[in-house]
């Protein structure tokens, strides 16, 4: 029984959005992922950096939105009918993330995510889970929530952070 | 019956404080020279609720320090103690004791136990006042004291005759443990056993019949089992025809008879919350008298018919009880249940039968008062403990954030009927008749429902006013004054955020005009005033907001006195300031003119903070002061703090929406108005005034449509900074707008105070007017801002 058990968590795998910013893919964990909508209607926010892109209507919830493309100097912040928005749902927020496009839904298990290495990457570190390939391709496995809620991403006030 | 109980503590601990609170009201309207026999068994009920749910879930400091006030006021109610002041005074004591004990419970702190016993012995000593007094046998002409004087009896004997409805011992309840509580109180005999679980029992306690009831209460439904007396008691309560107590009662003076039970049967359910409370009562001046009423029932029953009642309900009703096998509480109060079938009867009962639970007085009506025109005071108890039932079966309690769901999912429906409405436009009204007919449906259902939601959140004032008739108690005790607290309007409703809210300024302003207002006794009668002075604190709708008005017929604001102060301090002021000028200073931080502080008021944090938590709340402070005649200090609230009365306008591709309230003009300016200062921007020159330019295209680093302010628009607003003059490209229209948070998932925003919904989708921010006038004064560069 318990060998089978072992058999059954060593295979147990997760499913991850992989997403492009230029040349890089990139997966997140799916089920922080709220839905996946076009761009549009965004309220621009004064005296933010650039890549807070404003907020947005979500069904009667101010959301707001920051563009991945800006954030990390990847690929090119065109906004047009193909444009993507990915709705995370990060606990007790919401964000919008703009990216170049979503490519697929993959699983993986814990095996399959090798540690990154420290290469000072475009994403620190500390937000990184790890490396995987997916059929030839390498994604790069990035922790949304801690990015997202990072005081780098400045979209959550300084104090509640430790709320979060 | 292993059943984790601290599921319910929460419950148990909301409902403490809901008759706390009913205490607290009831002993603040209790007239101390003819006490209403009727309120004091009302806080009697409210006490032994609380004693009986604490002691149930284990709480037991409270119920001990509750039943030494139980003991009290089991006194009081039987005539057999006048009420005191002091009493009062203990008692408003002990309900803070208690509250201060529920928190502690919830917190898992503890409070001062010496305060608890000394409360306590307090209490016992004066129960113990006219222990002498206390008869041993039963007062004439006190029924009452029956059954609950037996404490005091050396022992009882009871005969109990248990029979319920279903077999009790083979399901959840067991019999084992009954039997060892049961004999734990006294010497226990079975004199019967039959089956499904109907036993008889004699008991021989020094415990009374309300100690008996509570075993049985979580044992089976009040109805299931009965308790008679076998001693020689001078009142054989329990007639064999009349074994469960209750009936169909006529009450009528010819019937006297008829009324000693009725007493009786209203005694027994003031003694026992649980007990859900059933009787028949109807008054009979309306109806011809029934010759054998009791015949109709089996077992007891409660219908209360208000006096007031048609006798076409009463037919109904009748029916109900006669259909009625098992115990249905039907309560009739004019106001609440019209009779229609009795359906409607059967469903209340069962609903009544459903919440063993001490029926929670409905917070709305903390001191609810009988409609009925009262003949007596056995009559009004029904009546009273009917509506209250009612009122309690007729609301119930819900999240607030349940609440606030609905109202975000209707305000969704409200933008995308206006959505669907644009889209619609475009289309030929004549071919397409029905959808424009159903889209002006829709708009019309949606504006109502939108109403009907907010109008959940909205609560009486009397949530926030309640609790001043004891503040201004204890404080004119403090300061050896007299003064009469007068409400009014306490129905007005208004949102719950906001009250939560107004308790704080409204305190500090009652403080004020108990400690600097009104002037002690003797100078009152010196200057002819009654001695006693006289508060009133009012609510009212005013167009679409609210004002709260507390005013005094004390000795007004003393204008020299405070420009003199103001000298003293520094504050800029006018050569010749007028009275409203006068007036501001005390909102003057630091700011006081009493002579001496006392720990009432005097320390100069009072009326800042008043007038900045009113702003916050995005309401004016008034003052009117007539010296010699009093103070009137109003508070200019809006209805509600999620929606918003403002004026949308724009610059470049942004909206935006400023609050209406603040708007004062708005000008398009010539030429020769625009000067600069050197260093210090902008300023307008409007009618002899230099007002501070704001442009919001730089504060907000916006690409506008126009640079220069004439050919845009000013819009001159009033702000904590004084006049400043918006400068916008457009204004487009007036409208109402919900307030949305932008924290939830975002953060504040410097100059932003949350956003909104517009009518196409988009979110517009709502500008902080008083934020953006600080950025404009301190200068603060847009750029270091940013983060």
């Amino acid at each position: 029984m318990a060998e089978m058990r072992d058999e059954q968590s060593r295979v147990e795998t997760r499913e991850y959005l992989t997403f492009t910013l230029g040349a890089e893919e990139y997966a997140i964990d799916i089920l922080k992922v709220q839905e996946i909508r076009g761009y549009d209607a965004v309220t621009r926010i004064a005296n933010t950096p650039d890549y807070i892109k404003g907020v947005i209507n979500m069904r009667g919830v101010i959301v707001p939105v920051v563009d991945m493309r800006l954030k990390f100097h990847l690929g090119e912040a065109t906004y047009d009918a193909f444009t993507v928005m990915i709705i995370l749902n990060l606990g007790q927020r919401i964000v919008g993330m703009v990216v170049d496009a979503v490519s697929d839904v993959i699983a993986l298990s814990d095996d399959d995510i090798r540690p990154a290495p420290d290469f000072g990457a475009t994403f620190d570190t500390q937000y990184l889970m790890g490396l995987a390939t997916v059929a030839e391709r390498m994604a790069i496995v990035v922790d949304i929530e801690k990015l997202m809620t990072s005081s780098e991403m400045g979209l959550v006030d300084q104090l509640s952070q430790t709320a979060v | 019956m292993s059943i984790d109980l601290s599921q319910f503590h929460q419950v148990f601990i909301d409902e403490a404080y809901e008759h706390l609170a009913t205490m607290e009201s009831l002993l603040l309207s209790l007239d101390l020279d003819a006490p209403d026999l009727e309120e004091l068994n009302a806080i009697f009920r409210a006490a032994h609720s609380i004693k009986g749910g604490s002691g149930t879930f284990g709480f037991k400091d409270i119920a001990d320090l509750t039943h030494a006030l139980e003991t009290l006021l089991d006194k009081l109610r039987r005539q057999e103690l006048q009420v005191t002041d002091e009493m009062i005074t203990a008692f408003l004591h002990c309900c803070d004791l208690l509250s201060l004990m529920l928190e502690a419970h919830q917190d898992g702190t503890h409070v001062d136990d010496q305060a608890v016993l000394e409360s306590k012995a307090h209490l016992m000593r004066l129960a113990e006042g006219s222990e002498s007094v206390l008869p041993v046998t039963v007062m004439p002409g006190a029924p009452e004291s029956t059954f609950t004087s037996s404490p005091h009896l050396s022992a009882n004997r009871w005969r109990i005759h248990l029979h319920p409805h279903t077999d009790l011992f083979s399901g959840a309840v067991s019999e084992a443990a009954l039997l060892s509580d049961l004999a734990a109180m006294g010497d226990l005999v079975l004199i019967s056993r039959a089956a499904n679980s109907q036993r008889v029992w004699e008991l021989t306690t020094a415990l009374n019949l309300e100690a008996l009831e509570e075993v049985f209460a979580f044992v089976c439904q009040a109805d299931e089992v009965s308790f008679e007396a076998l001693n020689e008691t001078p009142q054989a309560v329990t007639d064999e025809d009349e074994e469960d107590a209750y009936g169909f009662f006529v009450d009528e003076d010819s019937l006297p008879a008829a009324q000693t039970i009725q007493e009786e049967a209203l005694r027994e359910e003031a003694i026992s919350d649980e007990d859900p409370g059933f009787g028949f009562f109807v008054d009979l001046e309306s109806l011809p008298a029934h010759s054998e009423p009791e015949a109709a029932e089996e077992e007891g029953f409660g219908f209360f018919v208000d006096p007031s009642e048609l006798p076409a309900a009463q037919d109904a009703a009748s029916q109900a009880a006669l259909e009625a096998e098992q115990g249905f509480g039907f309560f009739v109060d004019e106001s609440e249940l019209p009779v229609h079938s009795s359906d409607t009867a059967e469903m209340l009962g069962r609903a009544a039968i459903a919440t063993k639970n001490p029926v929670p007085v409905a917070p709305s009506q903390p001191d609810l008062k009988t409609p009925a025109p009262a003949k007596n005071t056995e009559k009004a108890s029904g009546v009273k403990s009917a509506s209250k039932a009612a009122a309690a079966e007729t609301s119930i309690r819900v999240g607030i954030e349940k609440v606030d769901q609905l109202i975000n999912l209707v305000g969704e429906l409200v933008i995308t009927r206006s959505m669907l409405a644009q889209s619609a436009s475009i289309l030929d009204p004549v071919t397409y008749e029905a959808i424009h007919n159903g889209l002006a449906n829709l708009e019309r259902n949606s504006r109502d429902l939108q109403e009907a939601v907010m109008s959940i959140r909205m609560l009486p004032i009397n949530f926030v006013f309640g609790r001043f008739p004891r503040v201004v108690r204890d404080l004119s005790q403090k300061m050896q004054k007299k003064v009469a607290l007068k409400l009014v309007g306490e129905e007005t409703e208004l949102d719950k955020g906001l009250i939560e809210k107004l308790a704080d300024p409204l305190t500090h302003l009652l403080r004020n005009s108990i400690d600097h207002g009104i002037e002690s006794p003797e100078i009152r009668s010196q200057l002819g005033k009654p001695e006693e002075g006289t508060i009133t604190l009012s609510a009212s709708h005013q167009g679409g907001s609210i004002l709260v008005e507390i005013s005094d017929d004390g000795a007004g604001l003393n204008r020299e006195r405070l420009l003199e102060k103001a000298r003293e301090k520094g504050l800029p002021i006018s050569d010749n300031p007028t009275d409203k000028e006068v007036w501001q200073l005390i909102f003057a931080p630091g700011f006081s003119t009493a002579k001496e502080i006392t720990d009432v008021s005097g320390r100069g944090v009072g009326m800042d903070v008043v007038q900045r938590n009113i702003a916050e709340m995005k309401g004016q402070v008034e003052i009117d002061s007539v010296p010699g005649m009093g103070t009137r200090i109003g508070l200019r609230l809006p209805l509600t703090l999620a929606i918003l009365d403002g004026m949308s306008l724009r610059v470049g591709e942004e909206i935006f929406i400023l609050p209406l309230t603040r708007i004062i003009e708005s000008i398009q300016p010539e030429s020769e108005q625009l000067k600069s200062v050197s260093g210090q921007g902008r300023v307008v020159h409007i009618r002899g005034e230099y007002v501070p330019l704001l442009e919001l295209w730089k504060l907000f680093t916006l690409t506008p449509k126009f640079t220069d302010p004439e050919a845009g628009i000013l819009v001159v607003v009033e702000t904590v900074a004084g006049k400043m003059a918006l400068f916008v490209d457009e204004l487009i229209a007036q409208q109402q707008v919900v307030i949305k948070s932008l924290e939830t998932h975002y953060r504040k925003v410097e100059g932003i105070s949350g956003a909104t919904i517009m009518g196409d989708g988009r979110v517009a921010l709502i500008i902080d007017i008083d934020r953006l006038a600080r950025m404009h004064k301190s200068d603060v560069a847009p750029e270091s801002m940013s983060f």
